[in-house]
């Protein structure tokens, strides 16, 4: 049996903690539900534009013939990024200022999504316009996220 | 087997293992940021983990004794208790990123599903531990991760500017673009440097020191390895900044998967190219994998007193055993949950971070007593080597969390 | 053995081994007995969670003793046959009581291929 004294300093111990840990998590709470600023709003958008830049790369690459189940298996993936990225940028709360900017990036995201999917679906490589457009998001997506970070 | 055939194959085993996905991941996204700037960092990161593997090796050559039981001698019990639970996090964080790297290019060979071959992955861990001896693990997954050498074909391929390359050597600040870029590359300095000196590569090394019982005779092979092999290890380092700076920075692209580096190597390879990738990117993140969980197997079994060693049967050393078998499992655990193993690995390196002062100040206590090591104990150049780096990894280790907090995790 | 013994330094927090060579534990803590005009003599070397919980805080210790136990072996002085990096001890662990969980565990890895 563990001496009285020692179980009441257990007890103590595990207060203090208790108190760290509430006060902590509160305080991380409230650093959450700040509204989202430019520095917020740059990361998902940057993460958006270099995936976009991606795609371009990897349809360049399946015109040149790389192997099918790679492009496919790697477009996947992407996608899988580009997903969760969109999810993070919709999420946040912008700031009233940024909000313009937050849907102007997810709608001109959208295209992504798509052209990682026909990947997917095999379809390696796009057609021209489709390659085309997918360069043409990622600069959008490139000139949104230096407005942020100016 | 002859000495020089024993050194030949230490120093390819370093090399080898050089790399993990967290290293790869910084190295190329340093120089996808900074380009050549944060060189330097890569040479002081090497000479900081040969210095500390040095010492280790050679303290497990001449005392036998691995690095947790003299963590627990010299810190003492609380002391050893925090740094093993600390370690241990790290370590079990650090192989969950291996592992989910194992499944994300296992998936990119196979098309098949991501979840599935994550438990495809833990039972080739377990299997492959369980029933390999330790000098074939070595050798195994060391010389397969020799494969990586395409991206320093790539390096050079792409043609840098070596008189900018060789600039990046020297410490520099960025140029003066303000707070945030400044604060982002001190926070991509510090995490650089904890990526090449991971505490686990110091446990592994000098618990595999002992699975392949040194004596004291083995002190100069053990600094020939570390030196060459580490080297020539760094040199992978160097090319995969290179590869940041010259193919993904034109391209606006933040390297964030492994195929992605992959890529790299396809786009100027083609299919040889990307399948070398592939399998040396493979072996070096299962390689990392097995050392991560062997590494926290080694230090609970040292820091309770427990019989431990691939050496031995199973049943000789039974709860060793459950150990590295229970951190793969809660590794592919971790994984499992869905969180992105890059994640899961900058976490791990900035952890890992605040470990490393703890760990390896026993090491240095120890290698530099000279009632402990005899004839063997540190020399001036080694205990001044020892010092400047204890003080460096004091230093980011109180800088690595405010940082961490303030870039958002490095990417803002 | 050394005339003099530095207990923190050269036995506290070392490595157990017995007169075959296996380990079987670390000296968690060391147990004093009243000797001739009452100066406290040494008498064993404790091992196991029940030695070790004593030396941690109290919060940890009752967390700890809820997982592991409070379990302790104690291991006469008298035991103790040389005193190197290592205790080594004058019999089995079997026969001291110590390595009990790592036989445990062993019989039923034994029934996996290759144990």
């Amino acid at each position: 049996m563990i001496p009285r004294r020692r179980r009441h300093a257990a007890w103590r111990q595990a207060a203090f903690l208790g108190l760290v840990l509430l006060v902590g998590g509160v305080g991380a709470a409230l650093y959450n539900q700040r509204p989202a600023n430019e520095d917020d709003l740059a990361i998902p958008i940057g993460e958006l534009r270099s995936q976009g830049f991606e795609l371009a790369l990897l349809n360049d690459n399946a015109t040149r013939g790389r192997d099918r189940r790679f492009v496919k298996a790697h477009a996947h993936q992407l996608a899988q990024s580009i997903e969760r990225s969109r999810d993070e940028l919709a999420s946040l709360r912008a700031a009233a200022k940024f909000a313009a900017t937050r849907s102007a990036a997810l709608q001109r995201s959208e295209p992504l999504l798509d052209a990682a999917g026909q990947f997917g679906a095999g379809r390696a490589p796009l057609d021209a316009a489709t390659a085309a457009q997918i360069v043409a998001v990622a600069e959008q997506l490139k000139s949104l996220e230096g407005t942020l970070k100016r | 087997m002859g000495k020089f055939a024993e050194v030949f194959l230490g120093i390819l085993t370093a090399m080898g293992g050089f790399v993990e996905i967290g290293e790869l991941t910084f190295t190329l996204n340093a120089g996808r940021r900074f380009e050549y700037a944060l060189l330097w960092i890569v040479l002081l990161g090497t000479v900081g983990i040969m210095v500390y593997c040095e010492m280790a090796g050679r303290i497990a050559a001449v005392k036998h004794q691995a690095v947790f039981s003299l963590i627990r001698e010299r810190d003492g019990f609380s002391a050893g208790l925090l740094t093993l639970v600390a370690a241990s996090l790290v370590n079990v964080l650090t192989c969950a990123a291996e592992v989910g790297g194992v499944a994300l290019l296992w998936q990119l060979l196979s098309g098949w599903p991501y979840r599935a071959l994550l438990l495809a992955a833990l039972v080739f861990f377990v299997v492959v531990v369980w029933s390999t001896p330790f000098e074939w693990i070595e050798r195994i997954f060391g010389l397969g991760g020799l494969l990586m050498i395409v991206f320093m074909v790539l390096a050079v391929r792409l043609e840098p500017d070596w008189a900018s390359v060789a600039a990046g050597f020297a410490p520099s600040l960025p140029r003066p673009a303000g707070g945030r870029d400044t604060l982002m590359y001190t926070f991509y300095g510090v995490a650089l440097l904890s990526s090449i000196m991971l505490p686990y590569e110091t446990y592994f090394y000098a618990a595999g020191g002992i699975e392949d019982r040194w004596k004291p005779s083995d002190v100069t092979l053990n600094r020939v390895v570390v030196i060459v092999g580490f080297s020539l290890g760094a040199l992978l380092s160097v090319s995969l900044v290179l590869i940041g700076a010259e193919f993904f920075k034109p391209r606006s692209l933040d390297p964030a998967l492994p195929g992605t580096a992959a890529l790299a190597a396809a786009d100027s390879f083609g299919n040889i190219g990307l399948y070398v990738a592939l399998l040396g990117m493979f072996f070096a993140f299962a390689g990392a994998a097995i050392e991560t969980a062997l590494s926290a197997a080694y230090n609970l079994a040292q820091f309770a007193g427990w019989p431990w060693g691939l050496d031995k049967r199973p049943r000789d050393a039974s709860r060793f055993a459950l150990a590295w078998i229970a951190v793969f499992v809660l590794a592919t655990v971790v994984v499992m949950t869905g969180i992105d193993p890059i994640s899961v690995v900058e976490y791990s390196i900035v952890f890992s971070v605040v470990v490393l002062p703890l760990s390896y100040f026993p090491v240095l206590a120890v290698a530099r007593d000279r009632g402990i090591m005899g004839p063997y104990a540190n020399g001036p150049l080694a205990n001044a080597l020892g010092w400047f780096y204890l003080v460096l990894i004091t230093v980011a280790a109180l800088a690595a969390l405010p940082l961490f907090v303030a870039t958002h995790a490095g990417q803002g | 053995m050394k005339p003099t013994l530095e207990l923190m330094r050269d036995v506290l927090d070392h490595d157990v081994v017995d007169v075959d060579g296996v380990r079987c534990g670390m000296v968690d803590d060391i147990e004093f007995a009243e000797g001739a005009a009452g100066a406290p003599v040494l008498a064993a070397l404790l091992v196991g969670p029940g030695a070790w919980q004593e030396r941690l805080p109290a919060l940890l210790a009752v967390v700890s003793a809820w997982l592991f136990g409070r379990a302790r072996t104690r291991v006469p002085w008298g035991e103790v046959a040389e005193l190197t990096q290592s205790v080594k001890l004058a019999r089995r662990a079997s026969e001291l009581g110590l390595g009990r969980l790592d036989r445990k565990a062993a019989t039923w890895l034994k029934r996996l291929p290759g144990a």
